[in-house]
């Protein structure tokens, strides 16, 4: 892991959206926008990650790979250092499923969203122009 | 007790620091810190503008309760590898976020304790340390678990919580929680990780705001399925 020198620099930078493998949590995070974040669970493998208005999705998060991979590796002969492999191309998987489908969802919702916020707006009478 | 001229002469060695001029208002203004001795009390406070001590990926070890007794307390370690792969990804926010309600400090960057302190003195935050519930087992794949049974799960209420925001005073804001959400904070006990040092029960895993319960509104959605067991609640 490349350390971080320059914290200046990384605070007013603004990163690329990309999925990252938590070890000590033992899941796969993609998330669209650096923002406070909503997790809502759907199962055991998946939760989805939404924008702190809890309506537009902004990422997902799949869950146990650490354990699928100890099952796995009697029956396919694998061992602990292809799991560093094996997380390297789960997270090139994951970032690439969630720029499309992410984005996707996130037009739709957005524009759910917006015809929500325009139904709860009341317009008053406008001035007449001078 | 000591006296004026003993306070001084303490807080100018601890600090390590020699103060500036004094000012008309009798305060001594040094480089990074503001001193002032008044009824022999010593006052240090930092000055506004101060680089922080702390680094911003570098975590002291923090204090919660117990999760299998309330009244007693834990040292916990804040995950380096989780904080490494968010600042990979350019994550601020749940960076800023472990800082604010981990630590229970603003994340050490320039102006966010003063500035935000001045610009919003009625945000008041949840941290780990006044957690009001904690679960174990989060019935889900979990390394060598299969329902993640050692997993504790502590359960925090806030009403403001702090953001990334592109700002040129200061890149950190305090904001208002997401509604009808609560906080949640995993932890993983020493002994299913990797070495901890010496003394610290656990390595907090993951912190996330999750949806409440619509019936219990301070516990998390589904906590009744979703978790295997109530360890405590206050």
């Amino acid at each position: 892991m490349t350390e971080i020198t320059d914290i200046e620099a990384w605070l007013h930078a603004k990163g690329q959206p990309t999925a990252v493998y938590l070890a000590d949590s033992d899941c796969v995070e993609y998330v669209a926008e650096d923002t406070t974040a909503v997790y809502e669970r759907v199962d055991e493998w998946l939760t989805l990650i939404f924008d702190e208005t809890s309506i537009i999705p902004i990422g997902f998060k799949l869950k146990g790979f650490r354990n699928v991979f100890e099952k796995l590796k009697p029956e396919l002969g694998w061992n602990d250092g292809q799991f560093v492999q094996l997380v390297a191309v789960v997270e090139r998987i994951c970032t690439s499923l969630g720029d499309e489908a992410i984005e996707d969802v996130r037009r739709r919702q957005s524009y759910a969203a917006a015809a929500k916020l325009a139904k709860d707006v009341v317009l008053y009478d406008l001035p007449l122009a001078a | 007790m000591l006296t004026r001229p003993d306070l001084r002469s303490l807080l100018w060695r601890e600090s390590g620091e020699p103060p500036g001029e004094k000012g008309a208002d009798g305060v001594r203004y040094g480089k990074s810190r503001i001193y002032q001795v008044r009824d022999n009390m010593a006052v240090v406070v930092r000055h506004p503008s101060a680089w922080p001590d702390r680094t911003l990926f570098d975590f002291p070890v923090v204090r919660a309760r117990s999760p299998f007794d309330a009244n007693a307390s834990i040292d916990l370690i804040v995950s380096k590898s989780t904080i490494d792969k968010f600042a990979a990804a350019h994550r601020a926010n749940p960076v800023f976020e472990a800082w604010r309600h981990l630590v229970d400090e603003m994340p050490p960057v320039n102006n966010a304790h003063h500035y935000l302190h001045h610009k919003h003195p009625q945000a008041t935050f949840g941290t780990l340390a006044s957690a009001h519930a904690c679960f174990q087992g989060v019935k889900r794949p979990y390394e060598m678990e299969d329902g993640g049974e050692n997993v504790c799960v502590y359960v925090i209420s806030t009403d403001f919580t702090i953001g990334w925001a592109p700002d040129m005073a200061c890149v950190v804001d305090v904001k208002a929680a997401p509604p009808a959400t609560v906080l949640t904070v995993q932890v993983r006990p020493a002994h299913s990780l990797q070495p901890t040092p010496v003394g610290v029960w656990g390595v907090i895993t993951k912190w996330e705001f999750v949806g409440a319960s619509t019936e219990q509104p301070s516990l998390p959605r589904d906590y009744n399925n979703r978790y295997a067991r109530l360890l405590w609640s206050l």
